[in-house]
């Protein structure tokens, strides 16, 4: 019943050419890893969860602090896989807002492009990680991350006020 | 009780033994300990006892009971209430002055009015008296700019008021939240330094109101009606004198009614306070209604009961209203009557104006309009002294709610000077306690026991038997009426609060979890600790598998408006929270009795991890789980029936034999052993 940390001086990473991720832990290879952040919002790079990919998602170890536990071209592999599993764009711009029948409809800019998604008219679509800042849950669960609402317009602010 | 009566074991054994009540040849039980303790406290209304003379720490309870809006208020008593709620203005005072000016101003402002509207305008500037002339420094016949300046000084007095009201509108708004916030977290910090039985004997309903909505009836009166009332006084004071100076015998007239207005506002005062205290228990349990039914929505659903409950809901929601009803046409009846005898006088100054004007010619036609000015505005100064009336009883009312909980003491209290006890080995001696809940109904009866540092006692006996009442007194959550619990050596009343519960633990059927992330949860008992310590903890408890499988892991909300947990995943969150605040003695309250067979059993491994190196106290009714206890007792109706070790009390084929058989026997049943 211990935890069983990783580092690059036990752990080898590796990206398969399918685009899975391989780990060799003390020698023993682990096929098709996943990663599961244990802290998403607060620490997203610490306490990595790499799980097997079967049902039980059995635990294999945690990655302590990806930044300082690993380096170069492993690391990288490691956030790529981290980045496309927490895929969350980011609201840049809000052009609109409507409600209808109980569902809003948002138009947003985000990092990734332009983007239209609905979301159930209540409190709970929004989640707020700080004072500042959002995460925006759509009926699909998608999730859209608003970093700094300070860093909005006034208008655009006014648009989210119903929600916040 | 003598050495010679504990019952030692086997140095194996020994570790854990108790100490069995006296008893005679017979087997009954000594004198000594029949009976419910009876000396040394006091019980007052609401289950909260008296001074326990002679103990460190002990209760001085003056606690509030379960519904101090019916005692009837004394004068003395709303003077004192009054006195206490001014206090929590006084980091305010730089703006009460500033907004006791203000009123002034208005008031002198409302003095001016009349004057400038009745005798200048009138007697003089209109009347083209040349001294009004002199008096403004103007040539001779500019009467047409003596008016201008008269309207003008009209315009100005009722722009300074408008000015002055904005003034008094802000600093109101600046100060009452604040004021309202501390009495809010002032009765909440009381609230938390009052022990289980406040909480037991008071309804949650109650409670809530005392804190959301209580506390700002409290200031009603101060914030709106004080500061006008210390301006109010001395401008009806003026006015009167005024008026008196004016014409003595139309100011009679003006006042003859006072006194009738004088005994409505008394009566008023007194029938307030019941119809207030009837709306706060109305709101009372309105709340409670409505809580009981959020909490408990599961069960209404399952039983198909929400017909029943809304009807029930509708009840509550209709007391409420009369009680709102009740308050609104009493008070409009006074105001009725107010205003009526209002009409009355203003009728009876113009009519003995005109007569005097009319009849005697001893005053004149402007000296009667400002005279009736002073009336009509002496009117609405009586009002305010009316509505002032209601929110004085409103805001008594709920302060004496407010301050039955501010001001009581405290049932269970931490010694003035604890013994620094940061780290105990863990063993615990339990000497002669009786408890009990109610007054001449012990739990316990004289209980004895000692257990070693780091070994288990397992706890067993049928419901109601009192197992989880001793557990609760060793961690202080309630406090022994006879005998003393002694961890190290050292009585739990000496010990700092802090000392204690950082040292005792438990891990309850009645998991709790907190509005929060799952971290938060887990680091309740720890607030500090690090990622790393929640997770190992997590690890520990078998928590940390299914924690990840949550979409955002340690950061998940949970609790009232979050994810669901089940009674495993719960559970497993509570032990992890017991990992992590580390204690030297550890309670397990039916710690798996929530979960299924399968879940116990991977709760178990945990469980064996935690209680390693701990004192640990076990309750629990399924006994298999008690199998690695040092020693076990089995209490029966508040008493130590049983005690020894497991295979000593299946030899002996007593209660906790038999218990035991009926349990192997069921479970074989379902095929579980």
């Amino acid at each position: 019943m211990e935890v069983k940390f990783l580092n690059k001086e036990n752990t080898k990473v590796e990206k398969t050419e399918g685009g899975f991720l391989n780990v060799t832990i003390d020698g023993k290879l682990y096929e098709n890893i996943q990663l599961v952040r244990t802290f998403p919002f607060t620490a997203p790079n610490q306490y990595i969860s790499l799980q097997l990919s079967d049902e039980d998602a059995e635990e294999i170890g945690i990655i302590e602090d990806l930044e300082k536990d690993f380096s170069g071209a492993e690391k990288d592999v490691l956030l790529e896989q981290l980045a496309i599993r927490y895929f969350t764009p980011v609201i840049k711009k809000v052009i609109s807002v409507k409600d209808q029948a109980g569902c809003s409809y948002f138009e947003v800019e985000t990092d990734a492009g332009p983007c239209k998604f609905v979301i159930r008219s209540n409190e709970n679509a929004f989640i707020k990680l700080t004072e500042n800042r959002v995460l925006i849950e759509d009926l699909e669960n998608n999730r859209y991350e608003i970093p700094d609402l300070r860093r909005l317009t006034t208008k655009e602010r006014k648009k989210l006020d119903i929600f916040l | 009780m003598s050495d010679q009566n504990k019952m030692t074991l086997s140095k194996d054994r020994n570790n854990i033994r108790g100490k069995a009540p006296d008893r005679q040849a017979d087997g009954s039980h000594g004198k000594a300990s029949e009976g419910p303790a009876r000396k040394g406290h006091s019980r007052q209304e609401g289950g909260f006892r008296g001074n326990q003379p002679g103990r460190p720490g002990s209760a001085k309870s003056r606690p509030p009971g379960p519904d101090s809006s019916r005692e009837p208020m004394s004068r003395g008593k709303s003077v004192y209430y009054f006195w206490k709620i001014l206090k929590y203005f006084k980091p305010y005072i730089p703006s009460l002055i500033i907004m006791a000016f203000t009123y002034l101003g208005v008031a002198l402002c409302n003095m001016a009015y009349p004057y400038l509207n009745g005798t200048l305008l009138y007697d003089r500037v209109l009347a083209k008296r040349p001294e009004v002339l002199t008096l403004f420094g103007l040539p001779g016949g500019q009467f047409v700019l003596a008016l201008g300046l008269v309207v003008l000084g009209m315009i100005l007095a009722k722009l300074l008021i408008q000015v002055l009201q904005g003034v008094q509108s802000y600093i109101n708004a600046k100060i009452v939240p604040l004021v309202v916030l501390e009495m809010e977290n002032q009765v909440f910090r009381s609230m938390g330094e009052l022990s289980l039985r406040f909480f037991h004997s008071n309804r949650t309903g109650g409670l809530m109101t005392r804190v959301l909505s209580d506390a700002s009836q409290v200031t009603g009166f101060f914030i709106d009606f004080l500061p006008e009332i210390f301006t109010q006084v001395p401008s009806m004071v003026a006015t009167c004198v005024i008026m008196f100076v004016l014409n003595w015998k139309l100011a009679l007239v003006s006042l003859c009614l006072l006194p009738v207005m004088v005994f409505l506002h008394l009566f008023m005062m007194t029938k307030g306070h019941v119809l207030f205290s009837r709306r706060h228990r109305a709101e009372r349990d309105l709340t409670a209604k409505l809580n009981d039914n959020i909490t408990g929505v599961r069960v209404v659903k399952s039983f198909g009961q929400e017909q029943r409950e809304i009807e029930n809901f509708g009840g509550a929601n209709e007391e409420m209203q009369n009680a709102e009803v009740a308050i609104t046409v009493n008070f409009n009846k006074v105001n009725g009557a107010y205003a009526f005898l209002e009409n009355v006088i203003n009728l009876l100054v113009w009519a003995f104006g005109s007569w005097l004007i009319l009849g005697w010619q001893q005053i004149s036609y402007g000296q009667l309009i400002t005279f009736s000015g002073y009336v009509t505005q002496l009117n609405p100064m009586l009002r305010i002294a009316a509505q002032a009336s209601r929110q004085w009883v409103s805001s008594m009312n709920a302060a004496s709610r407010v301050f039955s909980i501010i001001e009581a003491k405290p049932e269970i209290t931490e010694s003035s000077h604890p013994v620094s006890m940061a780290s105990v080995k863990g063993q615990i001696d339990i000497n002669h306690v009786t408890f009990g809940y109610e007054p001449g109904r012990p739990v316990l009866k004289d209980i004895s026991l000692h257990v070693e540092p780091g070994k288990m006692l397992g706890i067993v006996g049928r419901s109601g038997a009192g197992k989880t009442t001793l557990v609760n007194l060793i961690s202080r959550l309630y406090e022994v009426e006879q005998g003393s619990i002694c961890i190290d050596g050292v009585d739990i009343r000496e010990f700092s609060f802090r000392d204690l519960r950082r040292n005792v633990s438990m891990v309850s059927q009645e998991t709790y979890i907190f509005m929060g992330t799952v971290a938060e949860n887990i680091a309740y008992a720890k607030p500090g600790a690090t990622r790393q310590e929640i997770i190992r903890a997590s690890v520990l408890a078998s928590a940390h598998d299914f924690i990840c499988k949550m979409p955002d892991g340690y950061d998940t909300m949970i609790g009232a408006s979050g994810r669901t947990l089940s009674g495993g995943e719960r559970q497993r969150i509570s032990i992890a929270r017991a990992i992590l605040a580390d204690p030297k003695i550890l309670i397990l309250d039916e710690a798996t009795a929530a979960v299924d067979t399968e879940t116990e059993r991977a709760i178990q491994q945990s469980i064996a991890y935690l209680t390693k190196d701990r004192t640990t106290l076990s309750i629990a009714h399924r006994l298999s789980t008690l199998r690695d206890a040092d020693y076990l007792v089995v209490i029966e109706h508040g008493r130590i029936a049983e005690e020894g070790t497991h295979d000593e009390l299946i030899e002996r084929k007593g209660i906790f034999a038999h218990l035991m058989e009926l349990q192997t026997t069921a479970l074989a049943m379902r095929g579980l052993e």
